[in-house]
Order: C-alpha cells, then structure tokens, then sequence
C-alpha cells in the first residue's frame, strides 16, 4: 500500500525511483563486469593446460 | 586489515564475502530507512509538505558523492607515494560510481527544486554549484584515464589530476559560497537546518549508511573486476612471451 | 648550465606561441571578435553590454588560453626535448612554468592589453579600466597555470582539446568567480585579494603538478 502524498506525490516518487533505480543500474552494470572479467580469466586458465612450457 | 587489502588474492577471498554481506546489509538498512521517511514521518507542514521525502534521496546522494571524491583522491595519494596496486585498482573503481550519484544528485536536486522554488534549476545556490562541479571532476577523471593508452600512464595522469581536484575542492567551494551569498535570488529553503528534528534525522541517516554499505559493495565488485581483467592480461602476456 | 635550458624554453616557447597563433592574431581575433559579436547578439542595449561585457570577456580570455594550450607540450614531447628536460629534478617544473608564462605573454597578455579598447565598444565606464586590465590580469595568469596542468596531463594524446577543456574546467571556475566580482567591486570590496591568493596559489600549486605530469609524459 503505497502511502498517500500531497500535491507534489508525481515529484516524490520521481526522486525515490530514481534513488532506487540508480543502485540497481549500477549493481547490474558492476556484476556483468566482474562475471565477464571472471570468466575471460578462466578462460584463460584453460588455455594454459600445458605443462612445462614455463617454470 | 591493512595487509589483508593490500595483498591481491587476500582482497578477492575478502572481497568475496564481503559483497554479499555489504548488500544484504545496506539493502535492508535503505530500505528500512525509506520505509520510516515515505510511510511514517509525517509530512513537514513548514517546508512544503511532503516533499521533504525526496531528502532522504538526494542528501545520502550529496553526502555520498563529496565522499567518493574524497576516497578517490585519497586513493589516488596512497598509489602515487606507496603505489600499493590496489589502491589504483580502487581509484578506478571509484570514479564511475562517484560520478553516477553526482549525477543522481543533480537530478534529484532538480526535481526537488521544482516544487520548491519553482524552478528546475537554481544557480544561486552554492551546494547545486559545488556538485556540478564535482561531476566535471568525475568526469575529467574518467576521461583522462580512458585518453592514455597503459595502465601505468592511465594510473599515474589519474592519480595526478585526482590530487589536483582535492586540492583546488576547498578554494572552488569556498569562491561558490562567496559567488552565491552575493546572488541571494528566491530564499533557499534548506530542509537540513542547523536543528533538524531527529525524527528526519534518523531515517536520513540510516539511509546514508545503508546506501554507503551498496556503495561498497559496487566499488569491491568493480576493483574484483579490475584485479580479473590484470590477471588475464598478465596470462596472456606470459604465453605470449613463453611461446 | 642552469640558467641555459630555462631561456632556451622560454624562448623557444615564445616563438611558438607566436608563430601557432599567428602571431597577435589569435588572441586578438578572439577578443575582437568576441567585442564585435556579441553586441549583436545581446542587442546593444547599453546597460546590458555593460553588465554583460566583463562576464563575456572572461569567456573569451579563458577559451583563447585553452585553445593555445593544447599544442604547448605536444611538440616538445614527439621531438624529444621533454626527454632531455625530465633529466634534472626540479628543473622541469621551472621549464613548464617559463613555458606556459611564455605563452600567457603572446596569448593573454594581449588580451588584457586590449582591454580599454573593448571596454569602450562595450560601454564600460572608463575609470574601472586600469583595474579591470590588472584583474584580467591575474585572472588570464590563473587560467594559463591550469590549463597548463591539464595539457600536461595530456600531452601524450592527439587532439586533446576536449580532454584539455573538460579537466580545466573546474579549476577554472574560482578564478572565473573571484575575478568578475572583483571587476564589479572594482577594488572596493575582497575579491580582488582573492583573486590575488588563488592565482599564488596557482603559481604554486601548478608547476610540480606540470612537472610531475611531464615526467610521465616522457617516459
């Protein structure tokens, strides 16, 4: 039950979405990152299943 | 601790948990917070009615912008004297959080100041001016680091413009300050007075908290990103080299 | 060999920024051509042009200094003379300094000069002109110290104009403030004190950072 404003309510909840959408934009945007950095790194590993061609 | 952050792979174990529990705890803390300022304070007949809510958006959103500026500069001085690589991976991962809540900052400000002033923009007041510029500061950051072509060259530009913006902040908000008092246009209203009544003041600050704890937790998910991609290119670089 | 490498640079740099800019024309075009735009653009109601006309000189003082700043390591860098100036500690931050003040005389002293001359077409009263020319001034000085710091940074960069204007931005801004309120006080009130103080401060505060930022540029 959304609480009942006065006659700036449109202003309010403009300000709390975006205060609200903001983190989950950038949580979004920060976890795709670290999935895709994370998963070129294993990649990487993978590759580098040859023994003995450095110490 | 120090050595606990300083050591890349005792960062990403800490990190690890470390994120998780930040969100969960700064979700919950937020959220609890906007409940008590949206359903159970009652609305400031003094100040225009409800629209006192928006302040426990965009004052954290205030107060947590200036502190990433602050945390990147700080960062910034750590590398360049003892260029401890995680304090660059840091600064990095600053920069484009610090800049997004400037941006929310200005924004919210605006939509704040429609109903109250009257207007979407004010000039007049020296806190809209001081963050504006904090954003060109972000900003310049983010762009100077992305203009250089390696790491070393990027991390060092950056850390040197970084210590360049913290020292010059105090004198831009001091010749702010000056600039607006003496273009006093409509009566600023300023919902933060020096006596707030803690029954804002409570949900104001929990709300900082909470947000600050999401805050953290985007900018270690940033720096566990940062220290892959290293790592990565350093495989790459090695079985480049070894072949 | 200490004095030598500084008058070389400043030399070096005046002739530059002369030959870069045309000579005078850049900077003069600049003013001259803002003196003889904006009257149309405002309208050329004269209390507004004299209300406008400092703010509006400002800008003008400030874009000429960041369009001649943008090429004033860029050479120095590709041709290698940067490499034979970060060889001594302290001497690149005097190098850099005797450079951008070599670039301030060609591209903003001139400027300031002018500044009786436009102040009539903008209808400024006469008697603040002196202190007007001292304000920009020190103003056009503060403005070439930072913009020298973010061309610094950007040395290593092609076209880096935007990346110039963009980093300079901010520092710019007390400068701005602090001098045309001392352009309106015209010597009553603080501001020019402050004004004084902040481009001190710029004379301090700017040449390391150049250096330091130069040092990274040549390596």
């Amino acid at each position: 039950m959304l609480p009942e404003f006065d006659k700036n309510a449109g202003y309010i909840w403009a300000i709390v979405g975006l205060g609200i959408i903001l983190p989950v934009i950038l949580t979004i945007y920060t976890q795709i990152r670290v999935r895709l950095s994370l998963r070129r790194l294993e990649r990487y590993r993978m590759l580098d299943t040859d023994p003995g061609d450095e110490a | 601790m120090w050595t606990l952050l300083s050591n890349p792979h005792r960062f990403l174990a800490f990190s690890r948990l470390a994120v998780p529990i930040a969100y969960a705890l700064g979700t919950i803390i937020f959220a609890a917070s906007l409940y008590r300022g949206l359903w159970q304070v009652p609305p400031d007949e003094l100040q225009g009615g409800d629209i006192i809510r928006g302040m426990f958006i965009h004052v954290p959103s205030a107060w947590l912008c200036m502190g990433l500026y602050v945390g990147l500069a700080g960062a910034s001085f750590v590398w360049f004297v003892w260029r401890h690589e995680l304090a660059d991976v840091a600064a990095r991962a600053i920069a484009p959080i610090g800049a997004a809540y400037t941006l929310l900052c200005l924004v919210t400000g605006s939509i704040w100041g429609k109903p109250t002033w009257g207007t979407w923009w004010l000039w007049d007041d020296p806190r809209i001016m001081s963050v504006l510029v904090l954003f060109f500061l972000f900003i310049g950051y983010i762009a100077l680091r992305s203009a250089l072509e390696t790491r070393q060259r990027a991390a060092r530009a950056g850390a040197i413009l970084a210590m360049v913006g913290i020292l010059n902040v105090p004198i831009i908000k001091f010749s702010v300050d000056i600039w607006a008092s003496l273009h006093q246009g409509p009566s600023v209203i300023r919902a933060e007075g020096p006596a707030m009544a803690a029954i804002y003041l409570t949900p104001l600050l929990f709300s900082f908290l909470g947000q600050i704890f999401i805050v953290s937790a985007m900018i270690l998910t940033l720096m566990r990103a940062e220290i892959f991609t290293q790592q990565a290119d350093r495989l790459m670089a090695q079985r480049l080299g070894g072949q | 060999m200490r004095p030598a490498p500084i008058y070389h640079a400043f030399r070096q740099a005046l002739v530059e920024a002369w030959a870069g800019g045309a000579g005078l024309l850049l900077p003069v075009g600049f003013f001259g051509g803002t003196a003889i735009l904006v009257p149309f653009s405002l309208g050329d109601s004269s209390a507004l042009l004299a209300t406008a006309g400092p703010g509006v000189l400002w800008l003008a003082l400030a874009l000429s200094s960041l369009v001649t700043l943008e090429r004033v390591f860029q050479a120095d860098l590709q041709d290698g003379a940067l490499d034979l100036w970060v060889q001594e500690d302290h001497l690149i931050s005097l190098i850099a300094a005797v450079k951008i003040l070599a670039h301030f005389l060609v591209s903003g002293l001139p400027l300031v000069l002018l500044t009786p001359l436009v102040g009539m077409m903008f209808q400024i009263p006469a008697e603040t002109t002196v202190t007007a020319m001292a304000v920009y001034g020190l103003g056009g000085v503060s403005f070439f110290l930072w913009g020298g710091v973010a061309a610094a940074l950007s040395a290593s960069v092609a076209r880096a104009g935007l990346l110039i204007a963009v980093i300079a931005l901010p520092f710019y801004l007390p400068t701005m403030i602090f001098g045309s309120l001392a352009i309106q006080e015209n010597g009553a009130g603080t501001s020019d004190l402050f004004l004084l103080a902040s481009t001190l401060f710029a004379l301090g505060v700017a040449p390391p950072f150049m250096g330091a930022a130069l040092r990274l540029a040549a390596d």
